[in-house]
């Protein structure tokens, strides 16, 4: 069969479902940037092999078009200006689809320990206890701090505002919400339309 | 055909009951809602349930705070009127859920008709509930034609992080420091441009020796008259030299060597000993800055105007020799040009000569008419005492004083040979003046007293009694003062 058209590049029917949305240039605003990112280390916070299984969902989704190797994964992450080794570059529409898909993947494998933490927190800030009672919780936490601190510059203005534990429990219990949202049946379109919120026109 | 659905999680039942257009077709979607109920176990006893306008309701507020909750940013409900359900965070890990009591509720129980229903749930219990709405969505067998597409919120309905006073104040601080500057520098004048003065040729200079007869009609000439060869200008200057002009024409001086003393035929003369003890310091300060080199073929004298500060303020040559030899002299140097060169000077001057010699002294005197007649030099001219003082102590007294002023004030006295004055005393012991008792020219590295205590002016007034003495710089370093005419018998 003679092939005379270029072959079309299809792209994977997850990253259909997500409109982009109504900006003027095609690049991921700030906001954006940072939330994907903040969302994936919560992921791995959650899960200790968490790099890992963002490279076998990117396999699995078949998103290896937009997400190469390990080391674009990196790329992309650090397009978040938090990061200790930020990237100039920008993050477009497609790689930043390609994140939230995998966020959303990620974080429905993980909708049971995700429930059990909430649950947790629920009952533990009902009887006014710290979240040290709760061993899940305190490991999650733990870990997530471990990770912030260990990647974000800490001269940075929106990092220096997260500089104490309780400040940075907060923030990982926000991105635990976060993550909740996005395991339900629209999570991922729900994910993708927050990113920019604010921003369009 | 009546149609139920439901929705089941943990925490969250949405039970919707409704008919199918098609009676036939156990697979035709849900076209219409008869009835919807959400259980919430946990946290509310009876089921929320309404038609239609519940079911919308419901599903706007759901998703709406959902996405808040997922940005941390406001979704604004499009609804201008009170929308019948309501999420609002809580505290702590909790939302409320608050339902406006239905109008036709109202009139079914009027117990519940006032107050809104208001329920408290959990994130998870929230998060059921949000995935039941999203169920429903997604299913397209039921109430197809509900749909909700999902929006970002618009920039226009995000209140900006910063206060409008914090953003603006970068932009004030810029356009009021703008306006400092320019008030500031409104009061500075603009800056002038001076264009360079051109040097003065010699022609100029040949104009401007007639300066000293103002009726010449050279004088009125421009200074930088540019015909320096044109014989007819030389023909008009006739300078008060012995040497003829036309030759000091064809004999042009390097540029800018020579000023002009037109300006200062109207300055009037400094005293008589004003003019003693600037000559002293300017032989000085001639001698210092000449080096002789070469030296002038013959001795040269140049006339020259200087200030009472010592500034010389115009010169001129004084033959031919003098002319060729001005670049090599401290003269131009030493000159002070003046800014306006037309404007005559007001100062007082003393009108000096000074002349070089080949073998490398500068003798500096008064100027007069003749070089002959410069016997003057080294003092002030005395007058014949009107009133002479005859009293014996007093001579006695003046004479002591005087001694003993000069010694004191006399520093350097590492000179050559003794060197007599006569000394004019007024009554109260002021030097009224002096005069070298020999007319030999000062050596220049001599630094005498006598100048510095010159009362100025004081040489004007023979007023009242004066005494004339004998001083004596002596050569071991001693001063010696005796009455000019002895002591009195």
């Amino acid at each position: 069969m003679a092939v005379d058209a270029p072959s079309i590049q299809l792209q994977s029917p997850l990253l259909d479902s997500l409109p982009a949305p109504e900006l003027a240039r095609e690049e991921c605003p700030r906001r954006a940037r940072i939330q994907l990112d903040l969302l994936l280390l919560a992921v791995e916070a959650l899960d200790l092999n968490g790099s890992e299984s963002m490279l076998a969902a990117t396999k699995e989704l078949g998103l290896t078009e937009q997400i190469h190797n390990r080391v674009h994964l990196w790329l992309l992450r650090s397009t978040n200006p938090m990061r200790r080794y930020s990237q100039r570059r920008s993050l477009n529409f497609a790689e930043a689809k390609a994140l939230t898909v995998i966020l959303s993947a990620l974080a429905r494998r993980q909708t049971v320990l995700i429930r059990q933490l909430m649950l947790g927190y629920q009952q533990l800030s009902e009887k006014g206890l710290s979240p040290d009672h709760y061993f899940r919780l305190a490991e999650y936490l733990q870990r997530f701090r471990s990770h912030f601190r260990s990647r974000m510059n800490p001269r940075r203005a929106g990092v220096i505002a997260y500089s104490t534990d309780e400040k940075l429990d907060e923030l990982a219990i926000t991105l635990l919400v976060r993550l909740l949202m996005c395991t339900g049946a629209r999570g991922a379109q729900r994910l993708w339309s927050s990113l920019f919120d604010g921003e369009v026109a | 055909m009546t149609i139920q659905r439901q929705y089941t999680l943990p925490s969250c039942n949405l039970v919707l009951e409704g008919l199918s257009t098609d009676d036939g077709d156990f697979s035709a979607p849900m076209a219409v809602l008869m009835n919807a109920e959400c259980h919430l176990p946990g946290a509310a006893e009876k089921p929320l349930s309404g038609g239609r306008e519940f079911l919308e309701g419901l599903v706007a507020a759901v998703s709406g705070y959902a996405q808040q909750l997922l940005s941390g940013i406001a979704h604004p409900l499009n609804t201008e009127e009170q929308p019948l359900i309501q999420l609002k965070p809580g505290e702590g890990p909790y939302h409320h859920l608050i339902m406006r009591a239905q109008a036709e509720a109202a009139h079914d129980s009027k117990l519940e008709a006032v107050s809104p229903q208001d329920i408290r749930l959990s994130t998870v219990q929230f998060f059921d509930l949000l995935d039941a709405v999203d169920q429903f969505l997604s299913d397209n067998q039921t109430l197809p034609d509900l749909v909700l597409p999902l929006r970002s919120v618009s920039r226009r309905y995000v209140r900006p992080e910063e206060p409008v006073a914090k953003r603006v104040a970068p932009a004030m601080i810029g356009a009021s420091t703008l306006a400092a500057a320019a008030i500031t520098l409104f009061f500075v004048p603009p800056p002038q441009f001076e264009p360079v003065r051109e040097e003065s040729s010699p022609a100029a200079e040949a104009t401007s020796e007639t300066t000293t007869n103002a009726s010449q009609p050279a004088a009125s000439d421009p200074p930088s008259a540019p015909d320096a060869s044109d014989p007819a200008t030389s023909a008009l200057a006739t300078p008060d030299s012995t040497t003829p002009a036309p030759a000091t024409v064809e004999n042009p001086a390097p540029e800018g060597a020579i000023t002009d003393l037109e300006r200062l035929a109207d300055a009037p003369a400094l005293s008589a000993a004003e003019q003693t003890a600037v000559l002293e310091t300017f032989q000085q300060q001639l001698q210092q800055a000449w080096q002789a080199v070469p030296p002038p073929p013959e001795a040269v004298s140049y006339r020259i105007a200087v200030s009472g500060q010592g500034d010389i303020l115009g010169y001129k040559y004084e033959g031919d020799a003098a002319l060729a030899y001005a670049e090599n002299t401290p003269l131009p140097g030493l000159a002070y040009l003046p800014v306006d060169q037309t404007e005559s000077v007001q100062e007082p001057v003393a009108q000096l000569r000074a002349t070089f010699t080949p073998e490398g002294r500068v003798q500096v005197e008064t100027w007069t008419a003749s070089p002959t007649d410069a016997a003057q030099a080294g003092g002030v001219s005395l007058d014949p005492i009107v009133e002479p003082i005859d009293s014996s102590s007093l001579l006695g007294d003046l004479n002591e004083n005087l001694r003993q002023t000069l010694a004191e004030s006399w520093n350097n006295r590492d000179i050559d040979a003794d060197l007599a004055f006569r000394v004019r005393l007024s009554q109260q012991g002021d030097i009224i003046g002096y005069k070298a008792v020999d007319s030999e020219p000062l050596d220049p590295s001599v630094s005498l007293p006598l100048a510095a205590l010159v009362i100025r002016g004081g040489s004007q007034t023979n007023v009242g009694a004066q005494a004339d003495f004998k001083v004596v710089f002596a050569e071991e370093g001693v001063v010696e003062v005796s009455p000019w005419d002895g002591w009195p018998d």
